[in-house]
C-alpha cells in the first residue's frame, strides 16, 4: 500500500523506480495543430476550432474561434507567464479563464516541474504524479510498454476532478483529446484537422 | 458559454469603418444604389453558391481555410454548409435556426434569444438588399467599374467588441455578394469569398428545412 499516494482513489498504486524526469520525453510538440472542437457546458453545446501553435520565442499560443471565424479567446502560454491576449467579454471571467488555463496547461505540460514528481505503477500503466493547483494532484498516466500518455487526471484525495484522454499521438501530439470534468457537466472534445 | 457563441454567430454578416478601398471611389447617390439593390434582390428567388473562407491570424502568421456551400431561398431561408476540412451546418428558416455539428443537431428559435433575432435579420437583409436600412450599422459605399464596396461600422458596444469593421463586395451586374470581410481590432480578419454563384438556380425546400 502506498501511503504517499494518500487517498482512496489511487491506493492500489505501487512505487516505481522510474524517474519522473522521464516524462519530459513525452511532452507534446505542438508546432502547429488545429483541432475541431466541441464543448458541452451544462448541456449547452458550443463548437469551433482550436489552434495550438508554438512560437519562436518559446511560447505557445492557443486560439479558439467559431466555425465562422469569430475569435472567442487567444491565450499565450509564455515561458515566464500565462497571458490573455484577447477574450470576448462573455468568457472573460476569472473562474473561466483559470479553468481553461489549467485544462489546456495540463495538456501542454505547461510549467510542469519534472523534478517534483513521483512515479507509481499499476499493472501496465505508469502514474507520474505532480502537485496540482489548490492541493490537488496531477497524474500523467502512460502505457509502460508503448511509452505514450494515455490520460491525465487531476484529483483531490477523494474525487477525480478532471480526466483527459489522449488518443493516437504522433510526436507526442494526440490526434484526439477528450476532457471530462467530473464534478460538473463540462466536457471538451478535440479532433485534429488536416489542413 | 453558449451565449457568446450565439452573439458571435449573430455578428456573422455585420459591419465597420475602413479607409477608402484602393481602386474605388465614393458613391454619392446611395438612394439609387439602395433602390437598384432592392429591385435586384426582389428578382432573386434563390441562390446556389460555393464559398471559401480564410481566417487570418495576423500575429501568428497563420491562416485557417475552410469551404462549403451557400444556399438562399426567398423570402427568408438560408443554408450555410461547411464541408471541408470540417462539417458544420447552419440553416435559417424564418425565425428558426438549425445548427448541426457532426451528429449533434439543435434547433433554436429566434424568439427565444435576441442574438438569434439579430442573426436572422442581418443575414436576410444582406440577401434581400435591405441592409442599408439597418440602423445598427453606419454604412459607407464605394464603387469601381464592376463592383460596389459597402463598409459598415457597428454602432453597438456588443458588435464593436467582435468586429472593428465589415466589408461587403457586391457585384454590379446582379447585386449578389462576392465577398465578405470581417475585421477585428487585433488585425485579424475573416474573408468569405463566394464563387460559382447561380442566381435563381433551384433550391429544394428540404435543403433549407429546419426540423
Amino acid at each position: 500500500m502506498l501511503s504517499a499516494c494518500s487517498g482512496h482513489l489511487y491506493e492500489e498504486l505501487r512505487s516505481s523506480p522510474e524517474s519522473p524526469k522521464t516524462l519530459a520525453a513525452l511532452k507534446p510538440e505542438f508546432t502547429n495543430a488545429l483541432y475541431r472542437t466541441q464543448v458541452d457546458i451544462m448541456g449547452k453545446p458550443l463548437s469551433g476550432l482550436l489552434l495550438i501553435k508554438a512560437l519562436p520565442d518559446g511560447s505557445t499560443r492557443v486560439v479558439f474561434t467559431n466555425e465562422i471565424g469569430v475569435k472567442f479567446f487567444d491565450f499565450s502560454f509564455g515561458q515566464q507567464k500565462f497571458e490573455v491576449i484577447s477574450c470576448i467579454d462573455q468568457l472573460n471571467k476569472k473562474a473561466v479563464i483559470n479553468q481553461l488555463r489549467q485544462d489546456i496547461g495540463a495538456i501542454l505540460m505547461y510549467q510542469l516541474d519534472f523534478t517534483r514528481g513521483q512515479v507509481y505503477q499499476l499493472q501496465d500503466e505508469l502514474y507520474y504524479q505532480f502537485p496540482g493547483e489548490k492541493s490537488t494532484r496531477l497524474y500523467y498516466v502512460t502505457d509502460a510498454k508503448q511509452r505514450v500518455i494515455k490520460r491525465i487526471e487531476n484529483t483531490t484525495d477523494k474525487k477525480k476532478k478532471l480526466v483527459v484522454e489522449l488518443f493516437n499521438p504522433i510526436r507526442n501530439v494526440a490526434d484526439s483529446i477528450f476532457l471530462d470534468h467530473k464534478l460538473y457537466k463540462f466536457s471538451i472534445s478535440l479532433k485534429k484537422i488536416k489542413q | 458559454m453558449f451565449k457568446p457563441f450565439l452573439i458571435a454567430t449573430a455578428m456573422f454578416f455585420t459591419f465597420a469603418t475602413y479607409a477608402q478601398p484602393q481602386g474605388y471611389k465614393a458613391v454619392t447617390d446611395k438612394a439609387a444604389f439602395e433602390k437598384s439593390y432592392a429591385a435586384a434582390a426582389e428578382k432573386t428567388t434563390s441562390i446556389r453558391s460555393d464559398f471559401k473562407q480564410e481566417k487570418n491570424l495576423s500575429m501568428l502568421s497563420e491562416k485557417i481555410n475552410s469551404s462549403g456551400v451557400f444556399l438562399f431561398k426567398a423570402p427568408n431561408r438560408v443554408r450555410m454548409e461547411y464541408t471541408s476540412p470540417y462539417k458544420y451546418l447552419m440553416v435559417i428558416n424564418n425565425d428558426k435556426i438549425l445548427i448541426q455539428d457532426r451528429q449533434k443537431k439543435k434547433v433554436y428559435s429566434a424568439g427565444d434569444n435576441k442574438a438569434f433575432k439579430s442573426l436572422n435579420s442581418v443575414i436576410m437583409e444582406c440577401v434581400q438588399g435591405r441592409i442599408l436600412s439597418n440602423k445598427s450599422f453606419k454604412p459607407v459605399l464605394y464603387e469601381n467599374k464592376t463592383t460596389y464596396c459597402l463598409d459598415l461600422t457597428p454602432q453597438s458596444k456588443e458588435l464593436k467588441q467582435l468586429f472593428s469593421s465589415i466589408r461587403l463586395v457586391i457585384a454590379k451586374n446582379n447585386f449578389s455578394i462576392d465577398e465578405i470581410e470581417m475585421r477585428e481590432s487585433s488585425g485579424d480578419n475573416t474573408v468569405i469569398t463566394f464563387t460559382n454563384k447561380r442566381i435563381n438556380a433551384p433550391v429544394q425546400d428540404a435543403e433549407v428545412q429546419v426540423n
